[in-house]
């Protein structure tokens, strides 16, 4: 009986933790109100002049379209993930058009396997060029075998400006909610 | 004399507008019409490709020319990539059989169509039968083929091993049998990539509509009793596909071909030498899919064919675990020629993207053994979008697989087909708004990137698309966008041509195919779909400048009336299936 109650509890606390996975953000200091903690970063800066929200964002400068200016975060993913969706807001001011057409204030990501070796090319959710206030960009996927990391990336890719990003977030969702953004 | 001047004017003026409205339209047909004819209960429209004054037009009984229906045509319509307009007559609410013409002032009377169940019964067979007329290594026997009999040719017994191809077992210039198959389209040779859809896409009309095919009677040779046609022609293909493997390794040879084209001579008369050559992952996932679709219907034919079904399976796994071994040797002619003296300028159909081919062979796979690592291998490439199927992109053939075995499938699996089906919906979806926006009320059109080479093969996978979001959504929607495509192939376009051999009024007479250029008969071979028209002309021909009526009814004009087995196909598949589907519409 014991046994069948501990089974019991296991399933319960298995349950709640899926399902608080569902619901968190995986991502640490997504908004950048913690400085650039968190994220590996090259030359983001945090500015307190614009924001989406909260009272922060990163901020990437660049004038030299010759060079790729960005930074990044490797998120761990939950055992056995099968869904996420990785969203940001991002807002540009003044980016050039560069020579290849993926040029421009970059929002991409990569897979990682547990070696931290990628696996397969970077996908990009967004290239964004000239100005664009705050915009949602969102991006469903699913994980494939052997996968266990994603390493979140946000770049001016051989183009010159300025990028802001705000409320980067990496969520396990469910595979219905998977099939809304279909 | 203001008066006159006014009136000189004026005639002027209208003559320059007259002339302006029809010289944008000339050379172009009246009304066009799907020569065939129409189901009762399903879409039914023409479209005026003259203009008109009238806003209406009137359906008439025919032999007693009496109004049986009166319609209002649409406003003119552009279709945004070429000069020409259209309007469109659509009597779908008229759903009366029998045989009619369209009367609409200012034009001439339409060619007399009918509406009917069963109107495409002919077309069905006759596309179906096209497949035997194709058979590489085989006498056709007057008692099927008629008049288009004719001794065998490439017999295909002992073909040479082509330097791209040796292996430690087969040295070059050693022979091997690879007998039978389908001559891939208007030459001589055989194309493992191309077989892999064409033999593919039978099966999937035979899975799919099992019960209408055991009745169909095509007349082709039946060694095998109850066994139904569409399946005695597909096995003529797998066996030769299963020949290509390499039963030493699992590995596939590209294709079965000649160095160089043929000439335009009969099968018999063509009798340079043969070679298999280069392995390839394309080939060899091709065979993987198709071995373990067959499987999956042979196994329940255990009579007639004993063992086949096992041999597919196995087949099917060998080449599963080449591909594994050698999971991107793609097919470089150039290159292969740079290292041959054995120069090969047949057909190349490259692919380097084979992401599709993985997708397509995990799911065929999956569906037969229900195995785990088939499963993994698949969604791993779940994240792909979609598109259309042809040779070289058949990633959605899996899904349409998995969908139609989800009962099949266990249980673990079964929840991924939510999200293949809604995939294909969006897809759909995408093109029923193209059907009823459309400038020819076709989904086909709607776009000038329509109009490829083979552009009338894409007409056909989109109802094939269409028709399985039907299959599985039931909304009566899909079913009329797909049939607007077998419209539109059989008459309804700005050519005016019903594009398939031997069906309906006007249809093409000098296919570029060999077969049916040397046999000194007058009419083509019929039942086969040309590929249509093709803005890129790649043959260097003089068409007309529009992208729609890019097309030639002449033997040289390969960009626009060659035939092929992949074109073939999905046509028989869309046919059988509103010959079946319609049945239902009552």
């Amino acid at each position: 009986m014991k046994v069948i109650k501990y089974i019991f509890v296991g399933m319960m606390m298995l349950a709640a933790s899926t399902h608080a996975f569902a619901q968190k953000n995986l991502v640490v200091n997504g908004g950048f109100e913690n400085e650039l903690d968190g994220w590996v970063d090259y030359s983001a800066k945090v500015t307190p002049y614009m924001y989406s929200s909260g009272k922060m964002s990163s901020a990437i400068f660049s004038s030299d379209s010759s060079k790729w200016t960005g930074m990044h975060q490797v998120v761990s993913l939950p055992k056995n993930t099968q869904y996420i969706l990785m969203s940001a807001k991002i807002k540009v001011d003044a980016v050039s058009t560069g020579t290849k057409s993926w040029n421009g204030a970059l929002f991409l990501f990569e897979t990682l396997n547990k070696q931290d070796a990628k696996i397969g090319e970077g996908i990009n959710i967004a290239s964004v060029t000239g100005d664009q206030d705050w915009k949602l960009y969102e991006k469903a996927y699913i994980i494939p075998p052997g996968v266990t990391q994603i390493k979140l990336l946000f770049a001016l890719g051989y183009v010159t400006g300025t990028m802001f990003i705000d409320e980067v977030s990496l969520k396990v969702i469910t595979q219905s909610e998977f099939e809304k953004y279909l | 004399m203001m008066n006159g001047m006014v009136s000189k004017w004026f005639l002027i003026l209208l003559s320059l507008v007259t002339t302006a409205a029809t010289a944008q339209q000339a050379g172009l047909p009246e009304i066009v019409l799907d020569q065939s004819g129409y189901y009762p209960k399903l879409e039914k429209s023409a479209i005026v490709l003259q203009a008109v004054s009238g806003n209406s037009f009137e359906l008439l009984s025919m032999p007693d020319r009496k109004p049986v229906y009166t319609g209002v045509l649409s406003e003119p319509k552009a279709t945004g990539y070429s000069k020409i307009k259209t309007r469109i007559a659509d009597f779908s609410a008229f759903d009366q059989p029998g045989q009619y013409i369209i009367r609409i002032p200012g034009v001439s009377d339409s060619p007399v169509f009918k509406i009917a169940d069963g109107v495409h019964h002919d077309l069905a067979v006759a596309a179906l039968k096209a497949f035997y007329y194709q058979r590489a290594s085989s006498a056709l026997d007057a008692n099927y083929a008629g008049k288009w009999n004719r001794v065998a040719g490439h017999p295909d017994t002992a073909v040479y091993i082509h330097p791209s191809a040796a292996s430690k077992n087969r040295k070059a210039d050693s022979k091997i049998n690879v007998a039978g198959g389908w001559y891939d389209a208007g030459d001589y040779n055989k194309y493992v990539v191309n077989s892999g859809i064409s033999t593919s896409t039978l099966l999937s009309a035979y899975e799919d509509f099992s019960a209408y095919f055991l009745a169909q009677e095509t007349h082709i040779p039946q060694a095998k009793n109850k066994v139904p046609d569409i399946l005695t022609e597909a096995v003529y293909n797998l066996r030769w596909m299963l020949k290509m493997q390499d039963p030493a390794d699992g590995g596939v040879y590209h294709k079965c071909t000649n160095l160089d084209f043929d000439a335009m001579v009969m099968p018999d008369k063509a009798i340079s030498k043969r070679y298999v050559v280069a392995k390839g992952t394309a080939a060899t996932l091709n065979l993987a899919a198709v071995a373990a679709q067959a499987y999956r219907i042979f196994k329940y034919f255990p009579e007639q064919y004993p063992g086949l079904a096992d041999s597919c399976l196995l087949a099917a796994r060998k080449a599963w675990s080449w591909s594994l071994n050698n999971p991107n040797v793609v097919y470089d002619q150039d290159l292969l020629n740079k290292m041959s003296d054995l120069k090969v300028s047949t057909g190349t159909y490259g692919d380097k993207d084979l992401e599709d081919e993985w997708i397509w062979a995990s799911a065929e796979l999956l569906a037969s053994t229900g195995e785990q690592v088939y499963f993994d291998a698949f969604f791993a490439r779940l994240n792909a979008p979609v598109s259309l199927p042809s040779w070289s992109n058949v990633g959605i053939l899996g899904y349409y697989t998995l969908i139609r075995c989800e009962g099949q499938l266990p249980e673990r699996y079964k929840s991924v087909t939510s999200i293949l089906k809604k995939k294909i919906l969006t897809f759909a979806d995408r093109y029923l708004a193209a059907f009823n926006t459309g400038p020819y009320h076709t989904v086909i059109g709607a776009s000038l990137y329509d109009f490829a080479w083979g552009s009338n093969s894409s007409a056909m996978n989109q109802s094939i698309l269409l028709i399985n979001s039907y299959l599985f959504s039931k909304k009566d929607a899909y079913l009329d966008a797909a049939v607007s495509n077998l419209d539109y192939i059989l008459g309804k376009n700005a050519t005016g041509y019903s594009f398939v051999t031997g069906i309906g009024y006007k249809s093409p007479l000098h296919p570029h195919h060999r077969l049916s250029f040397a046999d000194g008969i007058a009419e083509p071979i019929p039942g086969m779909l040309v590929g249509g028209p093709n803005r890129e002309k790649q043959d260097g021909l003089k068409y007309d400048s529009e992208p729609e009526t890019s097309y030639l009814d002449d033997a040289n004009s390969y960009a626009s009336n060659e035939i092929a087995i992949n074109w073939n196909a999905p046509l028989v598949y869309v046919v059988n299936a509103m010959e079946y589907l319609e049945k239902g519409k009552k």
